[in-house]
């Protein structure tokens, strides 16, 4: 049996990762069509390079595409950005609406939308931090920015969380004596 | 706000995503920005080539013809000439045909529509094709021209064309059908290294007192380099293994680094030869040896999710 073809190892990898790193890209955007072409651009980098990626770390490399990317286009749209509102995702929430609660929706459409009040370099420490279970130095080599700077935004897009969304604090039981920790 | 619950809150904002089918999409897309940028490099040569005032000869000095699978592999040559009977043969859209030698006698060949890849095997001068993997075709992008050039490329191969390669040009030869191409060297271009060490002499020096140096070699042709503050830029030429820049530079005050910097800028516009080992850059100026890894060899992470 021949052995796999670059195509073959890259479409595997691809399909196996594209659905975790689109949920990471959609936080990052806020918006699902934005997600979709950026995750279209990381994938199609890494294929790209996928012979020198395919034996080293292609998913981190994507990740660091679909960060900086966000951050340049943002930068490119800042004066029309609002505040996201999730319509894309509303057939899918009609269609789970059954099992879930009212009281989780709401959670999350005030979740979603204190997100797209954070600032992109933000969002995307929060992002990394704790929903892609990064450390603070591998969050700093995604973003480019020292381990101090991971620090003190994560810590500025918490108290931004807080303070611009009361009622999330309300929702989830604020603690500020229990700030989350490296 | 604990950790644990703000990551349930993303957690719940991320969950209805629905899953996307890109992977397959993402390799065509990739395929064809290759291509285009083989057109682009064929097209510059084929430029070259009139300018010198040998457009359309066909090179003539002896190459080597016995070259084993091994001398090719990780190689990718693009057209710069196509001729049958003599005369100029044109291509499709402009779209150089490229060979790409992935590994031992896997070759890739692309003609202007799909991507054929099989095993080929140098031999006595001739590229005896052993068998062929597959055919991809891009069918958004494969007008009847296309189609039919893949199917030119295809028969030529199948047909064991001789082949010389002198240098970085590959002559491969059918009957009267001569394909010219030249390789296409984009081992530096869209990557980013960082120094691990300088020597002098031989003996490790400590002239970048802990600061790394950043190189980054854009698809522009353009070198951006740093040790963290100052951006140094510039286009860059590769060729012959030698760094040619023209830099410029931002203007940050960075007592920190200054010193370093300046070293930097002077050993960059010395023209150093450059050798890539792997994922190693070496940069060599006199007694002075620059070692840098490639940014992607990073510890890898995979998150768990």
């Amino acid at each position: 049996m021949p052995d796999p073809t670059a195509e073959e190892t890259f479409t595997a990898w691809a399909a196996a990762r594209q659905h975790a790193l689109l949920r990471t890209a959609y936080l990052l955007t806020g918006d699902l069509h934005k997600a979709e072409d950026l995750l279209q651009d990381a994938l199609t980098k890494v294929a790209q390079r996928w012979r020198r990626l395919s034996s080293g770390n292609p998913e981190g490399y994507a990740r660091t595409i679909l960060v900086r990317t966000n951050v340049s286009w943002w930068r490119g749209i800042r004066r029309e950005q609002v505040v996201g509102e999730l319509p894309e995702l509303e057939s899918a929430e009609a269609a789970g609406a059954a099992a879930e609660s009212a009281e989780s929706v709401e959670r999350r459409l005030v979740m979603a939308r204190a997100l797209a009040k954070l600032p992109p370099r933000q969002r995307a420490v929060l992002v990394l931090r704790y929903y892609d279970d990064l450390t603070e130095r591998q969050t700093a080599d995604i973003l480019g920015v020292s381990v101090g700077t991971v620090k003190s935004q994560a810590h500025a897009a918490l108290r931004k969380l807080r303070t611009e969304s009361p009622e999330l604090a309300e929702l989830i039981g604020s603690t500020q004596e229990n700030e989350v920790s490296s | 706000m604990s950790e644990q619950r703000v990551r349930d809150l993303l957690d719940e904002v991320a969950r209805p995503v629905p899953p996307p089918d890109l992977a397959e999409q993402a390799w065509r897309r990739a395929g064809r920005i290759r291509h285009r940028r083989l057109a682009v490099a064929g097209a510059a040569a084929t430029v070259a080539a009139v300018v010198a005032g040998i457009a359309f000869l066909v090179p003539t000095p002896r190459g080597d013809e016995t070259l084993t699978a091994q001398d090719l592999r990780g190689r990718t040559f693009a057209s710069t000439i196509v001729t049958e009977n003599g005369r100029a043969r044109e291509l499709a859209d402009d779209m150089p045909i490229s060979l790409e030698f992935t590994s031992n006698e896997r070759f890739e060949g692309l003609a202007g529509c799909g991507a054929m890849t099989g095993q080929v095997r140098p031999e006595d001068g001739r590229l005896d094709l052993i068998r062929w993997d597959r055919a991809t075709t891009a069918a958004a992008y494969c007008t009847a021209e296309r189609t039919a050039q893949d199917q030119w490329l295809a028969t030529l191969l199948e047909a064991e064309p001789s082949y010389r390669l002198t240098g970085e040009t590959l002559v491969v030869t059918s009957g009267t059908t001569t394909i010219v191409l030249r390789e296409f060297d984009e081992t530096l271009v869209d990557r980013a290294f960082l120094s691990t060490e300088v020597s002098v002499g031989g003996k490790r020096s400590d002239v970048l007192g802990g600061v790394r140096v950043r190189l980054a070699f854009a698809r522009d042709g353009e070198l951006q380099a740093g040790v963290g503050c100052n951006e140094l830029s510039g286009p860059a030429d590769l060729s012959d293994h030698r760094l040619r820049v023209r830099l410029g530079t931002t203007d940050m005050s960075c007592g920190a680094v200054r010193a370093q910097e300046s070293w930097l800028g002077e050993f960059l516009r010395s023209e150093p030869a450059w050798q890539l080992d792997g994922h190693t850059l070496v940069l060599t100026s006199g007694e002075v040896e620059l070692r840098l890894v490639d940014v992607e060899t990073r510890e890898p992470f995979t998150p768990v999710r």
